[in-house]
């Protein structure tokens, strides 16, 4: 009651700030009503005329004026109304500056949008959690020592899901994404294959109908659950769903439950549409057939929700005790490895899943986490160069500030007034920079996901973890840029204060101490940062120098999915022939080849070669069409490339790349030798060598190029196998992929849009996170030097400005313009030398932090560093030219007189 | 946190700190505007009480201010616009402690004064 008094009173009073107008007439009124009454009362009793009983009143009441002002502070808020003043104050002030106020708004805008976007990233990878009930109770399971262990098999998950005492559940779930009969034709849908416990475990019930259980997790059931977003565009939120049937990837699939529109599943970086039993993975895969794979099998990721009572310790406690059962009784083959680590080496260890499974979090933490460190050092700058700035403004209205002095303003009261300042313009560079933020981390995670056809869809929405770091933002940024001017513009007494205000009087060397270091700091910092884009540029300048063994220019890939077309063998054969025709039609087209494993793309497929009187080779194989060497521009080193008639009939043939012809036959001709290739252990067959072609990258530009063996598509021994046209052309790739897209669909209508990428977007792709780097670092390394630069200039001016009357005297006295410029130039000078050397050890430690991602680079390249030293003292040079300049101008006569 | 206004400055014949209990006494039987708030005081306490102007208003705002009266503005018994003030319940509650309060108070003065 007492509390609830007290925050109306504060509302009261606040309304009556807002319209003080109203409440000083309404005084004024109840007054003149009192007045009159007592007027009357006069008049009846003592029986004195009107005139004589007004004045009488009037001087009952003494003096007016002072009880108005004793009601006026009743319902006055002074802490409201002196902060009302000040920001009123701040904004005339401010916009006394545009240019000052426009930059330092903008460099706020820019380093606060740049720390929440990134952050925001971060937020959602990292520290969201899953929204469902109890998500601190879910762990991923991982398989050690792989850092990335986080994919199972079959066999694996079902001997921990029937042996998990320390789980209440243990539930496995693979993206996958499906085809479905739209009504423009086959589209993509984001789908989610599901264990009998996904939804138990996860907590979250359905909105409409019932989510998958355990019975629907068996071999023939044909259920699925989906989402609200797909409930609404596909049934239009018809209430009557349940029951409805789907057609996804030409199976018939019946709705048995809606989810509600917060649900997302238990991977972060996917927004499934469609949840359909685990079990039906051979129907849904179909040609393939994850399940019957077994052990060799790795395609989904397993989580668990903990019983209630054992703690996360006590479940890793009983993985390490029950794992080396479980991997002996799932993995048969004592010789298998995983990633390279024996059967033996194998432990499953639960982790916390709170936030649930991310792909884009295990391949983008590190580079985040760096990231961060980089865009907080562009705040701190942006920062340190306000309050550099505000100090300079704060010397040229020190009389503002003496006067206010010896009027008797307290310090605090004046510190108040110009933290109202920095906070004003900390608040309104926040809240310009939490408008772009979005549009920034919405362009980072399309840079990071520019490839796959269902983009990974993460909800950036803010939430208030990332408004709390927005606000601590705000609050930083006031401080850091606030605090320093303010304490030092107030904190000389007054007696001095009034010695300094003549200039004539003032030195010309004021210790100027504070805003000297500031800037030094400033330049310092912005040298990591320039180093730090030195170093992550020249990295991916080096990356991209490296020649893939093909040429990437004018290459796009096309890649058609087949397995769900009714084509096979011959015939399914004969429709890539008449792709290959078609599109070799296509005006601009050179040639037309196909691939199975597009090189750089990350995928990659490994088997067992032999050579009689050699142990197996297990190297990197790859399926190609005819004259695909021609169209990748490799160069054909010996014998011949594949034909259309190569074919089962006619006997298996192979290429060889170089290496693996050195490692294979070293010292003779490949040519007409016989190697055994075992496609799977089904498929055992010899192919003759009928070529060899120079190496080329496989998974990734930075390892050398591996031995690689390769086999026509014309002989694929797999069902209904998909490959990818390899198109080499001429002129612009969109008008190609256009027409080529129309050709396929007039060979095979039966599968979806083909997705078609240019292989510089592939290697790019493959690229993506030193391309991201490197473009974040050299944008925030620019944006730093401009900041610097913006500093210097800044300060300096201001200090010139302030220095006029001295140099015109010196002027006057016979100094040249020269020197002039010398002298106002050499405090740049020193603060740019001095920040330089302070930096360096700055930037050699933080290039040791971004060592890892750097590519045939020295983290301490002594070439980058000190051409990024040169590069800001030319800026600094550069920001000082402008007022040393105007200062040689300076007119004596003008300035002495001005005096 | 805002700085209250210096309180009611002491007319000589008031007891300091009683003047709040006085107004809110003074409207428990309706509404009244300020002179006639002044007017009760005075009538009441056999014209030995007068209530200062220069207190009584800024004593009736800050009442309004915490809720114990609401001000309306209402036409006067001469056909003039006045300021009428009216107890909350809140204002009801606290004349009752008021009233408790004052009832010991002035019972216990009476006590020590009795011997004189």
């Amino acid at each position: 009651m007492r509390i609830w008094l007290d925050i109306r009173e504060q509302m009261l009073r606040l309304a009556a700030l807002l319209r003080r107008n109203q409440t000083e007439r309404d005084l004024a009124k109840e007054l003149e009503f009192h007045l009159v009454l007592k007027q009357q009362k006069y008049a009846d009793e003592y029986g004195l005329d009107q005139a004589e009983a007004a004045a009488r009143a009037r001087r009952s009441l003494g003096n007016v004026e002072k009880w108005k002002e004793f009601c006026r502070d009743v319902g006055r808020s002074r802490p409201l109304e002196d902060f009302a003043r000040d920001l009123a104050l701040a904004l005339r002030m401010l916009s006394k500056t545009p240019a000052f106020t426009a930059v330092a708004l903008i460099t706020l805008a820019l380093a606060i949008g740049a720390n929440t976007a990134i952050f925001s990233l971060i937020n959602v990878l990292l520290l969201r959690p899953l929204d469902v009930p109890e998500a601190d109770r879910l762990t991923l399971l991982r398989i050690q020592p792989d850092e990335f262990g986080y994919t199972f098999n079959y066999p694996l998950f079902k001997y921990v899901e029937s042996h998990a005492d320390a789980f209440s559940e243990v539930f496995a779930f693979a993206s996958s994404d499906l085809q479905v009969h739209g009504r423009d034709g086959i589209e993509r849908v984001a789908g989610q294959l599901v264990s009998g416990g996904y939804f138990a475990a996860l907590k979250v019930n359905p909105e409409v109908g019932r989510y998958i259980v355990p019975a629907d997790d068996r071999p023939g059931v044909a259920t699925a659950v989906i989402s609200d977003r797909f409930w609404r565009n596909w049934f239009g939120g018809d209430p009557r769903v349940l029951g409805r049937k789907i057609v996804l990837n030409n199976v018939v699939v019946t709705v048995v439950g809606v989810m509600p529109p917060k649900f997302r599943g238990a991977a972060k970086d996917a927004r499934p549409d469609v949840f359909l039993p685990f079990e039906l993975e051979p129907l849904i895969d179909a040609p393939f057939n994850n399940i019957a794979g077994g052990s060799h099998s790795w395609w989904f990721h397993v989580g668990a929700r903990l019983r209630s009572g054992t703690s996360l310790d006590q479940a890793n406690a009983f993985l390490r005790a029950s794992s080396q059962a479980a991997f002996k009784a799932t993995l048969p083959d004592s010789n298998f490895r995983f990633n390279g680590h024996t059967r033996s080496e194998l432990l499953l260890i639960a982790e916390p899943g709170t936030t649930g499974y991310s792909y884009l979090r295990l391949r983008f933490r590190k580079p985040l986490n760096a990231l961060m460190l980089l865009v907080a050092l562009v705040l701190v700058i942006a920062c340190l160069n306000l309050a550099t700035l505000l100090m300079a403004r704060a010397a040229s209205r020190e009389r503002e500030m003496a006067t206010r002095f010896a009027l008797g303003a307290s310090r605090t009261r004046l510190l108040r007034q110009l933290l109202t300042e920095s906070m004003l313009l900390a608040i309104t560079g926040t809240a310009l920079g939490s408008v772009a933020s979005p549009l920034l981390s919405n362009l980072l995670i399309a840079f990071l996901t520019s490839h796959q056809p269902l983009q990974p869809r993460l909800d950036t929405a803010p939430d208030v973890r990332v408004l709390l770091f927005t606000a601590a933002l705000a609050a930083v940024a006031t401080i850091l840029t606030g605090i320093a001017p303010a304490m030092r513009s107030t904190g000389r007494g007054l007696e001095q204060r009034m010695r300094d205000s003549s200039r004539a009087l003032r030195g010309p060397d004021r210790p100027r101490f504070w805003p000297r270091l500031l800037l030094a700091c400033e330049v310092g910092l912005a040298l990591v940062l320039v180093t730090g884009a030195g170093l992550l540029g020249y990295s991916l300048m080096q990356l991209h120098e490296i020649p893939p063994g093909f040429e990437p220019r004018g290459l796009v890939l096309l890649e058609l999915e087949m397995a769900k077309q009714p084509r096979d063998g011959k015939a399914l054969i004969r429709a890539y022939h008449d792709i290959a025709e078609g599109l070799s039609a296509i005006p601009g087209v050179k040639a037309v080849s196909f691939v199975n494993v597009i090189p750089l793309e990350g995928s990659s497929w490994t088997g067992d070669i032999s050579v009689p009187g050699q142990a197996k080779h297990e190297l990197y194989r790859n399926r190609i069409g005819p004259a695909y060497f021609r169209a990748m521009h490799t160069p054909l080193l010996a014998g011949r490339e594949f034909r259309w008639t190569d074919t089962d009939e006619s006997g298996r043939v192979a290429i060889l790349n170089e290496a693996a012809a050195r490692l294979l036959f070293p010292g003779r001709s490949p040519l007409g030798q016989c190697i055994g290739v075992d496609d799977d252990p089904a498929h055992k067959a010899t192919a003759v060598v009928v070529g060899v072609v120079a190496n080329a990258k496989y998974t990734s530009l930075r390892d050398a190029a591996p031995p690689a063996v390769y086999s026509p598509i014309s002989q694929d021994v797999r069902n209904k196998p998909s490959h990818a046209a390899a198109i080499r052309m001429n002129g612009s790739p969109a008008a190609v992929i256009a027409a080529a897209r129309k050709t396929v669909r007039g060979i095979v209508p039966e599968i979806p849009p083909p997705v078609a990428t240019t292989m510089e977007q592939t290697i790019a792709e493959a690229l993506a996170t030193e391309r991201m780097m490197a473009t974040l670092a050299l944008f925030f390394g620019a944006a730093a030097l401009l900041i610097t630069g913006i500093g210097l200039y800044g300060t300096l001016a201001y200090a010139t400005q302030r220095r006029t009357g001295e140099i015109g005297i010196r002027m006057a006295l016979g100094a040249q313009p020269g020197s002039v410029i010398s002298m106002v130039c050499l405090d740049n000078g020193a603060i740019a030398l001095g920040g330089c050397l302070a930096g360096i050890p700055g930037s050699l430690a933080a290039s040791r932090l971004i060592g890892g991602f750097l590519y045939a680079t020295s983290p301490c390249d002594p070439l980058i560093l000190s051409a990024s030293a040169l590069l800001l003292i030319g800026v600094a040079a550069g920001a000082s030219m402008i007022p040393a300049v105007r200062a040689s101008r300076i007119d004596p006569i003008a300035a002495i007189r001005y005096e | 946190m805002g700085r209250r206004a210096p309180e009611d400055t002491p007319s000589g014949e008031l007891m300091p700190g009683t003047l709040d209990m006085l107004i809110l006494e003074a409207l428990f039987r309706g509404p009244r505007h300020g002179y006639a708030v002044a007017e009760y005081i005075h009538e009441r306490s056999g014209e030995v009480l007068r209530v200062d102007e220069g207190a009584l208003y800024p004593a009736l705002h800050r009442l309004e201010l915490r809720g114990l009266l609401t001000a309306e503005w209402g036409v006067s018994e001469n056909n003039r616009r006045a300021k009428y003030y009216c107890l909350t319940r809140a204002g009801r509650k606290e004349l009752g402690i008021e009233r408790g309060r004052w009832k010991r108070l002035s019972s216990a003065i009476a006590l020590v004064m009795a011997r004189a």
